[in-house]
Protein backbone atom coordinates (compact mmCIF):
# COMPACT_ATOMS: atom_id res chain seq x y z
CA UNK A 1 0.00 0.00 0.00
CA UNK A 2 2.83 2.06 1.19
CA UNK A 3 4.33 1.77 -2.56
CA UNK A 4 1.60 2.56 -4.38
CA UNK A 5 1.24 5.77 -2.42
CA UNK A 6 4.73 6.38 -3.26
CA UNK A 7 4.32 5.95 -6.81
CA UNK A 8 1.06 7.59 -7.14
CA UNK A 9 2.63 10.61 -5.45
CA UNK A 10 5.80 10.57 -7.41
CA UNK A 11 3.58 10.46 -10.59
CA UNK A 12 1.70 13.45 -9.02
CA UNK A 13 4.68 15.36 -8.16
CA UNK A 14 6.42 14.51 -11.87
CA UNK A 15 2.92 15.77 -13.67
CA UNK A 16 3.26 19.03 -11.85
CA UNK A 17 6.89 19.43 -12.59
CA UNK A 18 6.28 18.65 -15.94
CA UNK A 19 3.71 21.05 -15.76
CA UNK A 20 5.40 24.11 -14.19
CA UNK A 21 8.39 23.32 -16.90
CA UNK A 22 6.19 23.49 -19.96
CA UNK A 23 4.96 26.84 -18.43
CA UNK A 24 7.76 28.17 -17.50
CA UNK A 25 9.28 27.81 -20.73
CA UNK A 26 6.14 29.04 -22.90
CA UNK A 27 7.62 31.81 -25.52
CA UNK A 28 6.62 35.64 -25.15
CA UNK A 29 4.41 36.07 -28.26
CA UNK A 30 5.42 39.10 -30.61
CA UNK A 31 5.01 42.77 -30.10
CA UNK A 32 1.08 43.58 -30.56
CA UNK A 33 0.63 46.30 -33.47
CA UNK A 34 -2.88 47.76 -34.45
CA UNK A 35 -4.72 45.78 -32.52
CA UNK A 36 -3.41 42.88 -34.48
CA UNK A 37 -0.67 40.11 -33.51
CA UNK A 38 0.51 37.18 -34.69
CA UNK A 39 -1.38 33.88 -35.26
CA UNK A 40 0.38 31.95 -32.48
CA UNK A 41 -0.34 34.63 -30.13
CA UNK A 42 -3.79 35.35 -31.24
CA UNK A 43 -4.72 31.65 -30.47
CA UNK A 44 -3.09 31.88 -26.66
CA UNK A 45 -5.35 34.89 -26.20
CA UNK A 46 -8.40 33.29 -27.31
CA UNK A 47 -7.44 30.50 -25.01
CA UNK A 48 -6.68 32.97 -22.07
CA UNK A 49 -10.45 34.90 -23.11
CA UNK A 50 -12.19 31.37 -21.92
CA UNK A 51 -10.62 31.57 -18.50
CA UNK A 52 -10.36 35.02 -17.10
CA UNK A 53 -10.92 35.97 -13.50
CA UNK A 54 -14.76 36.28 -12.27
CA UNK A 55 -13.39 39.38 -10.10
CA UNK A 56 -11.08 42.08 -10.55
CA UNK A 57 -9.82 45.40 -9.45
CA UNK A 58 -11.62 48.18 -11.11
CA UNK A 59 -8.55 50.76 -9.76
CA UNK A 60 -6.25 48.53 -11.46
CA UNK A 61 -5.23 49.55 -14.72
CA UNK A 62 -2.27 47.30 -15.44
CA UNK A 63 -1.73 45.89 -18.17
CA UNK A 64 -1.42 46.28 -22.38
CA UNK A 65 -4.64 47.25 -23.89
CA UNK A 66 -5.62 47.76 -27.59
CA UNK A 67 -8.11 48.86 -29.93
CA UNK A 68 -7.41 52.46 -30.94
CA UNK A 69 -8.04 53.65 -33.86
CA UNK A 70 -7.13 56.86 -35.83
CA UNK A 71 -10.45 58.54 -35.76
CA UNK A 72 -10.07 61.46 -32.75
CA UNK A 73 -13.30 61.46 -30.46
CA UNK A 74 -15.31 59.64 -33.38
CA UNK A 75 -17.02 62.46 -34.29
CA UNK A 76 -16.21 66.19 -36.16
CA UNK A 77 -14.09 69.09 -34.83
CA UNK A 78 -16.24 71.74 -33.51
CA UNK A 79 -16.27 75.11 -35.48
CA UNK A 80 -12.80 76.56 -35.88
CA UNK A 81 -11.90 80.06 -34.50
CA UNK A 82 -10.54 82.26 -37.56
CA UNK A 83 -6.76 81.35 -35.89
CA UNK A 84 -7.43 77.73 -35.72
CA UNK A 85 -8.52 78.07 -39.66
CA UNK A 86 -5.27 79.83 -40.36
CA UNK A 87 -3.08 77.17 -38.65
CA UNK A 88 -5.31 74.25 -40.05
CA UNK A 89 -4.80 75.56 -43.60
CA UNK A 90 -0.80 75.01 -43.00
CA UNK A 91 -1.09 72.06 -41.90
CA UNK A 92 -0.50 69.78 -44.49
CA UNK A 93 -1.76 65.65 -43.81
CA UNK A 94 -1.65 62.80 -46.36
CA UNK A 95 -4.70 61.28 -45.64
CA UNK A 96 -8.34 62.16 -45.52
CA UNK A 97 -10.18 64.82 -48.08
CA UNK A 98 -6.90 67.17 -47.96
CA UNK A 99 -4.33 64.48 -48.07
CA UNK A 100 -1.35 65.28 -50.42
CA UNK A 101 1.31 63.45 -51.95
CA UNK A 102 3.39 62.59 -48.75
CA UNK A 103 6.59 64.00 -50.04
CA UNK A 104 4.83 67.52 -49.76
CA UNK A 105 2.97 66.86 -46.62
CA UNK A 106 3.75 68.99 -43.63
CA UNK A 107 2.37 66.29 -41.17
CA UNK A 108 5.33 65.83 -38.25
CA UNK A 109 5.18 61.84 -38.48
CA UNK A 110 6.57 61.86 -41.97
CA UNK A 111 9.70 63.77 -40.01
CA UNK A 112 9.39 60.92 -36.63
CA UNK A 113 8.80 64.35 -34.55
CA UNK A 114 7.07 63.56 -31.49
CA UNK A 115 3.26 63.39 -31.55
CA UNK A 116 2.54 64.07 -28.09
CA UNK A 117 -0.88 63.64 -26.54
CA UNK A 118 -3.42 62.59 -27.46
CA UNK A 119 -2.23 62.28 -31.31
CA UNK A 120 -0.03 59.24 -29.99
CA UNK A 121 -3.43 57.81 -28.86
CA UNK A 122 -4.87 57.88 -32.55
CA UNK A 123 -2.04 57.38 -34.65
CA UNK A 124 -3.29 53.85 -35.66
CA UNK A 125 -4.39 51.25 -33.92
CA UNK A 126 -1.28 50.56 -31.78
CA UNK A 127 -1.59 49.22 -28.31
CA UNK A 128 -0.66 50.76 -25.22
CA UNK A 129 0.43 49.89 -21.32
CA UNK A 130 -0.48 51.64 -18.17
CA UNK A 131 1.85 51.01 -15.52
CA UNK A 132 0.52 52.12 -12.30
CA UNK A 133 3.32 53.04 -9.51
CA UNK A 134 2.70 54.47 -6.09
CA UNK A 135 2.90 58.11 -7.01
CA UNK A 136 2.34 58.09 -10.38
CA UNK A 137 1.04 56.20 -13.47
CA UNK A 138 3.11 55.88 -16.91
CA UNK A 139 1.03 55.37 -20.06
CA UNK A 140 3.76 53.52 -22.52
CA UNK A 141 2.62 53.70 -26.12
CA UNK A 142 4.13 51.10 -28.78
CA UNK A 143 4.04 53.96 -31.06
CA UNK A 144 7.84 55.40 -30.71
CA UNK A 145 8.07 53.68 -27.57
CA UNK A 146 7.11 56.45 -26.27
CA UNK A 147 5.44 57.32 -22.49
CA UNK A 148 3.76 60.12 -20.61
CA UNK A 149 3.44 60.94 -16.90
CA UNK A 150 0.18 61.08 -14.52
CA UNK A 151 0.61 62.40 -10.98
CA UNK A 152 -1.44 60.32 -8.83
CA UNK A 153 -0.99 61.31 -5.49
CA UNK A 154 -2.33 64.78 -5.07
CA UNK A 155 -0.33 67.12 -6.55
CA UNK A 156 -2.28 69.67 -8.37
CA UNK A 157 -1.06 70.91 -11.85
CA UNK A 158 1.25 73.71 -12.23
CA UNK A 159 -0.26 76.85 -12.87
CA UNK A 160 1.86 77.83 -15.67
CA UNK A 161 3.62 75.22 -16.86
CA UNK A 162 6.16 75.56 -19.58
CA UNK A 163 5.04 73.56 -22.62
CA UNK A 164 5.71 69.62 -23.24
CA UNK A 165 4.69 67.50 -26.01
CA UNK A 166 3.26 64.92 -23.38
CA UNK A 167 1.86 67.87 -21.15
CA UNK A 168 1.18 67.71 -17.55
CA UNK A 169 -1.06 65.44 -16.22
CA UNK A 170 -2.90 64.69 -12.91
CA UNK A 171 -5.20 61.75 -12.15
CA UNK A 172 -7.75 60.56 -9.19
CA UNK A 173 -10.47 58.28 -8.52
CA UNK A 174 -13.93 59.13 -8.46
CA UNK A 175 -15.67 56.16 -7.66
CA UNK A 176 -14.16 53.78 -10.30
CA UNK A 177 -13.54 56.20 -12.62
CA UNK A 178 -10.09 57.31 -12.85
CA UNK A 179 -10.28 60.61 -14.37
CA UNK A 180 -6.94 62.40 -15.49
CA UNK A 181 -6.98 66.11 -16.44
CA UNK A 182 -3.75 67.57 -18.19
CA UNK A 183 -2.42 70.81 -19.79
CA UNK A 184 0.72 72.55 -21.03
CA UNK A 185 0.60 70.84 -24.24
CA UNK A 186 3.36 72.44 -26.99
CA UNK A 187 1.55 73.52 -30.01
CA UNK A 188 3.93 71.52 -32.06
CA UNK A 189 1.89 68.76 -32.52
CA UNK A 190 -1.90 67.90 -34.54
CA UNK A 191 -4.73 66.88 -32.52
CA UNK A 192 -4.78 63.76 -35.29
CA UNK A 193 -3.91 62.53 -38.68
CA UNK A 194 -6.29 65.16 -40.11
CA UNK A 195 -3.89 68.41 -38.98
CA UNK A 196 -6.29 69.87 -36.54
CA UNK A 197 -4.47 72.31 -34.46
CA UNK A 198 -3.97 73.35 -30.84
CA UNK A 199 -2.79 76.32 -28.78
CA UNK A 200 -0.76 75.63 -25.50
CA UNK A 201 -3.92 76.56 -23.76
CA UNK A 202 -5.75 73.43 -24.26
CA UNK A 203 -7.09 71.76 -21.47
CA UNK A 204 -7.94 67.76 -21.37
CA UNK A 205 -9.83 65.64 -19.13
CA UNK A 206 -10.10 61.99 -20.30
CA UNK A 207 -12.90 59.35 -18.09
CA UNK A 208 -11.29 56.11 -17.89
CA UNK A 209 -13.92 52.82 -16.52
CA UNK A 210 -12.65 49.38 -16.71
CA UNK A 211 -15.93 48.03 -17.18
CA UNK A 212 -14.99 44.17 -17.30
CA UNK A 213 -11.73 42.38 -16.59
CA UNK A 214 -10.49 42.46 -20.07
CA UNK A 215 -12.33 45.82 -21.26
CA UNK A 216 -11.24 49.73 -20.39
CA UNK A 217 -13.32 52.65 -21.72
CA UNK A 218 -12.41 55.94 -21.77
CA UNK A 219 -14.19 59.51 -23.19
CA UNK A 220 -12.15 62.28 -24.05
CA UNK A 221 -13.19 66.17 -23.46
CA UNK A 222 -10.42 68.63 -25.20
CA UNK A 223 -11.31 72.22 -24.51
CA UNK A 224 -9.13 75.45 -26.40
CA UNK A 225 -11.60 78.12 -26.77
CA UNK A 226 -9.01 79.93 -28.89
CA UNK A 227 -9.19 77.36 -31.45
CA UNK A 228 -12.18 75.81 -30.85
CA UNK A 229 -15.76 77.60 -30.25
CA UNK A 230 -16.61 74.24 -28.07
CA UNK A 231 -15.53 71.62 -26.33
CA UNK A 232 -14.99 68.85 -28.32
CA UNK A 233 -16.07 65.74 -26.49
CA UNK A 234 -16.19 61.49 -27.27
CA UNK A 235 -18.98 60.72 -29.26
CA UNK A 236 -18.71 57.66 -27.29
CA UNK A 237 -16.91 55.82 -24.87
CA UNK A 238 -13.53 54.44 -27.36
CA UNK A 239 -13.42 50.32 -26.02
CA UNK A 240 -10.11 48.80 -25.36
CA UNK A 241 -9.50 45.26 -24.69
CA UNK A 242 -6.76 43.83 -22.60
CA UNK A 243 -4.07 41.80 -24.20
CA UNK A 244 -3.76 38.50 -22.93
CA UNK A 245 -2.49 36.17 -21.48
CA UNK A 246 -1.35 38.97 -18.97
CA UNK A 247 1.58 37.54 -17.62
CA UNK A 248 3.28 37.57 -21.29
CA UNK A 249 1.43 40.74 -22.75
CA UNK A 250 4.35 42.90 -24.34
CA UNK A 251 4.32 46.56 -26.04
CA UNK A 252 5.80 47.01 -29.23
CA UNK A 253 8.98 48.72 -29.96
CA UNK A 254 7.94 50.77 -32.69
CA UNK A 255 10.32 53.97 -33.03
CA UNK A 256 10.32 55.81 -35.69
CA UNK A 257 13.72 56.40 -36.78
CA UNK A 258 14.69 59.62 -38.05
CA UNK A 259 17.53 58.04 -40.16
CA UNK A 260 15.49 54.91 -41.67
CA UNK A 261 12.66 57.57 -42.13
CA UNK A 262 14.52 59.68 -43.91
CA UNK A 263 16.08 56.91 -46.37
CA UNK A 264 12.24 55.84 -47.04
CA UNK A 265 11.44 59.26 -47.62
CA UNK A 266 14.03 59.80 -50.01
CA UNK A 267 14.18 56.38 -51.97
CA UNK A 268 10.32 55.69 -52.11
CA UNK A 269 7.83 58.27 -50.76
CA UNK A 270 9.57 61.43 -52.52
CA UNK A 271 10.06 59.71 -55.52
CA UNK A 272 5.98 58.10 -55.69
CA UNK A 273 4.49 61.34 -54.87
CA UNK A 274 6.83 64.26 -56.66
CA UNK A 275 9.50 61.85 -58.54
CA UNK A 276 12.66 62.77 -57.23
CA UNK A 277 14.31 61.65 -54.21
CA UNK A 278 15.58 65.63 -52.79
CA UNK A 279 13.00 68.45 -52.51
CA UNK A 280 13.15 71.63 -52.40
CA UNK A 281 13.17 73.46 -49.06
CA UNK A 282 9.75 74.09 -48.09
CA UNK B 1 -25.23 35.39 -30.75
CA UNK B 2 -26.15 37.67 -33.47
CA UNK B 3 -25.18 41.21 -31.48
CA UNK B 4 -22.03 39.58 -30.92
CA UNK B 5 -21.22 39.06 -34.62
CA UNK B 6 -22.47 42.32 -35.46
CA UNK B 7 -20.35 43.85 -33.24
CA UNK B 8 -17.17 41.87 -34.23
CA UNK B 9 -17.96 42.89 -37.27
CA UNK B 10 -17.98 46.73 -36.34
CA UNK B 11 -14.80 45.95 -34.69
CA UNK B 12 -13.22 44.47 -37.75
CA UNK B 13 -14.51 47.62 -39.75
CA UNK B 14 -12.83 49.60 -37.69
CA UNK B 15 -9.76 47.99 -37.97
CA UNK B 16 -9.59 47.89 -41.65
CA UNK B 17 -11.01 51.20 -41.69
CA UNK B 18 -7.96 52.58 -39.82
CA UNK B 19 -5.40 50.73 -41.79
CA UNK B 20 -7.13 51.64 -44.90
CA UNK B 21 -7.07 55.91 -43.74
CA UNK B 22 -3.68 55.36 -42.12
CA UNK B 23 -1.93 52.78 -44.62
CA UNK B 24 1.57 54.43 -44.96
CA UNK B 25 2.51 58.13 -45.97
CA UNK B 26 -0.14 58.85 -48.38
CA UNK B 27 -0.30 55.73 -49.97
CA UNK B 28 -3.59 56.79 -51.75
CA UNK B 29 -2.54 60.29 -52.44
CA UNK B 30 1.05 58.82 -53.99
CA UNK B 31 0.11 55.76 -55.74
CA UNK B 32 -2.14 55.25 -58.37
CA UNK B 33 -5.15 53.06 -56.79
CA UNK B 34 -6.65 52.28 -60.17
CA UNK B 35 -4.04 50.58 -61.66
CA UNK B 36 -2.05 47.20 -61.19
CA UNK B 37 1.63 46.18 -62.19
CA UNK B 38 3.65 43.09 -62.50
CA UNK B 39 7.18 44.30 -62.25
CA UNK B 40 9.88 41.29 -62.59
CA UNK B 41 13.50 41.37 -61.62
CA UNK B 42 16.06 40.44 -59.13
CA UNK B 43 16.10 41.39 -55.67
CA UNK B 44 19.38 43.92 -54.40
CA UNK B 45 18.10 44.59 -50.83
CA UNK B 46 14.80 44.08 -48.92
CA UNK B 47 14.38 46.29 -45.70
CA UNK B 48 12.22 44.78 -42.44
CA UNK B 49 11.89 48.15 -41.03
CA UNK B 50 9.74 50.41 -39.18
CA UNK B 51 7.17 52.02 -40.42
CA UNK B 52 7.93 50.95 -43.77
CA UNK B 53 9.53 47.68 -44.52
CA UNK B 54 10.65 48.31 -48.45
CA UNK B 55 11.94 45.61 -51.73
CA UNK B 56 14.33 47.34 -54.05
CA UNK B 57 15.07 44.81 -57.08
CA UNK B 58 16.61 45.66 -60.37
CA UNK B 59 14.85 45.22 -63.44
CA UNK B 60 15.91 44.82 -67.08
CA UNK B 61 14.20 46.95 -69.70
CA UNK B 62 13.63 46.16 -73.55
CA UNK B 63 17.03 47.84 -74.02
CA UNK B 64 18.80 46.14 -71.02
CA UNK B 65 18.84 48.89 -69.01
CA UNK B 66 18.85 48.12 -65.36
CA UNK B 67 16.53 50.26 -63.64
CA UNK B 68 16.32 49.85 -59.58
CA UNK B 69 12.58 49.48 -58.50
CA UNK B 70 11.36 50.55 -54.57
CA UNK B 71 8.33 48.70 -53.24
CA UNK B 72 6.96 49.99 -50.31
CA UNK B 73 5.72 47.44 -47.77
CA UNK B 74 4.09 47.46 -44.15
CA UNK B 75 5.33 47.63 -40.70
CA UNK B 76 7.28 45.06 -39.41
CA UNK B 77 4.30 44.54 -36.86
CA UNK B 78 1.92 44.57 -39.34
CA UNK B 79 3.82 41.30 -41.50
CA UNK B 80 4.43 39.23 -38.29
CA UNK B 81 0.59 39.75 -37.80
CA UNK B 82 -0.14 38.40 -41.16
CA UNK B 83 2.20 35.29 -40.36
CA UNK B 84 5.40 36.17 -41.85
CA UNK B 85 8.63 36.71 -39.80
CA UNK B 86 11.81 38.96 -40.32
CA UNK B 87 14.15 36.01 -40.78
CA UNK B 88 11.73 34.23 -43.40
CA UNK B 89 11.45 37.27 -45.22
CA UNK B 90 15.43 38.39 -45.21
CA UNK B 91 16.08 34.48 -46.11
CA UNK B 92 13.56 33.96 -49.18
CA UNK B 93 14.09 37.94 -50.51
CA UNK B 94 17.68 37.67 -50.19
CA UNK B 95 19.42 39.39 -52.56
CA UNK B 96 20.21 37.55 -55.96
CA UNK B 97 16.15 36.33 -55.76
CA UNK B 98 14.50 36.46 -58.67
CA UNK B 99 11.16 38.06 -58.11
CA UNK B 100 7.62 39.00 -59.60
CA UNK B 101 6.02 41.80 -57.67
CA UNK B 102 2.90 43.38 -58.33
CA UNK B 103 1.92 46.91 -56.92
CA UNK B 104 0.07 50.22 -57.34
CA UNK B 105 2.44 52.22 -59.72
CA UNK B 106 3.49 55.77 -58.46
CA UNK B 107 1.26 58.56 -60.21
CA UNK B 108 4.73 60.80 -60.45
CA UNK B 109 5.68 57.72 -62.83
CA UNK B 110 8.95 56.96 -60.79
CA UNK B 111 10.01 53.33 -60.85
CA UNK B 112 8.36 52.45 -57.39
CA UNK B 113 5.31 51.22 -56.69
CA UNK B 114 2.81 50.28 -53.16
CA UNK B 115 3.21 46.65 -52.72
CA UNK B 116 0.12 44.30 -53.14
CA UNK B 117 2.19 40.87 -53.63
CA UNK B 118 5.06 38.89 -54.56
CA UNK B 119 6.24 35.84 -55.99
CA UNK B 120 9.49 34.06 -56.17
CA UNK B 121 10.67 32.19 -59.05
CA UNK B 122 10.85 28.58 -56.56
CA UNK B 123 7.06 29.51 -56.22
CA UNK B 124 7.32 31.40 -52.96
CA UNK B 125 4.38 33.65 -52.41
CA UNK B 126 4.38 36.71 -49.93
CA UNK B 127 0.66 37.29 -50.57
CA UNK B 128 -0.64 37.99 -47.39
CA UNK B 129 -1.39 41.60 -47.13
CA UNK B 130 2.49 43.05 -46.81
CA UNK B 131 1.52 45.96 -48.37
CA UNK B 132 -0.85 48.90 -48.94
CA UNK B 133 -1.71 47.98 -52.23
CA UNK B 134 -4.88 46.84 -53.77
CA UNK B 135 -5.74 45.00 -57.30
CA UNK B 136 -8.37 47.15 -58.19
CA UNK B 137 -11.58 45.73 -60.24
CA UNK B 138 -9.90 45.76 -63.66
CA UNK B 139 -6.62 43.39 -62.38
CA UNK B 140 -3.21 43.94 -63.40
CA UNK B 141 -2.80 45.62 -66.28
CA UNK B 142 -1.05 43.18 -69.03
CA UNK B 143 0.30 46.23 -71.29
CA UNK B 144 2.58 46.56 -68.77
CA UNK B 145 3.71 42.80 -67.03
CA UNK B 146 7.12 42.13 -67.03
CA UNK B 147 8.22 45.50 -69.48
CA UNK B 148 10.27 46.70 -66.81
CA UNK B 149 9.88 49.95 -67.78
CA UNK B 150 8.39 52.74 -65.74
CA UNK B 151 4.93 53.90 -66.28
CA UNK B 152 4.19 56.68 -68.48
CA UNK B 153 3.51 59.99 -66.84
Amino acid sequence: MRNRFMSNALVVAALCGFASVALAQEPLPPPSTQGTRSPAARTAEAEARKNMPATYDKHDLNGVWYGRNSILMGNKVPPMTPAAKKAFDKNLPYNGPRGVPGAFSTDPLGMCDPLGYPRNMYVNGRAFEFIQTPRKILQSFDWTHNYREIWTNNITLPEDPDPRWYGWAVGKWEGDTLVITSKGYNAKTWLDNAGDPHTENMTMEERWTRTAYDTLELTMKINDPEFYTAPWVSAKPQVFKLQLPIDRSIIGEEFCVPSEEENFNQNIRNLAGAGKKVLDPK
Amino acid sequence: MKRKLLVALGVAGIFVMSMSVFAHHGTQVSYDMNKAIDVKGVVTEFKWLNPHSQLYFDVKDKDGKVVTWGAEMRAPGNLVAEGYTRKELLEKLKPGTEVTVTGNPSKSGAPVLVFIKLKTADGYCLCNNGGGGAIPKEGVDENLKYSGTPPAK
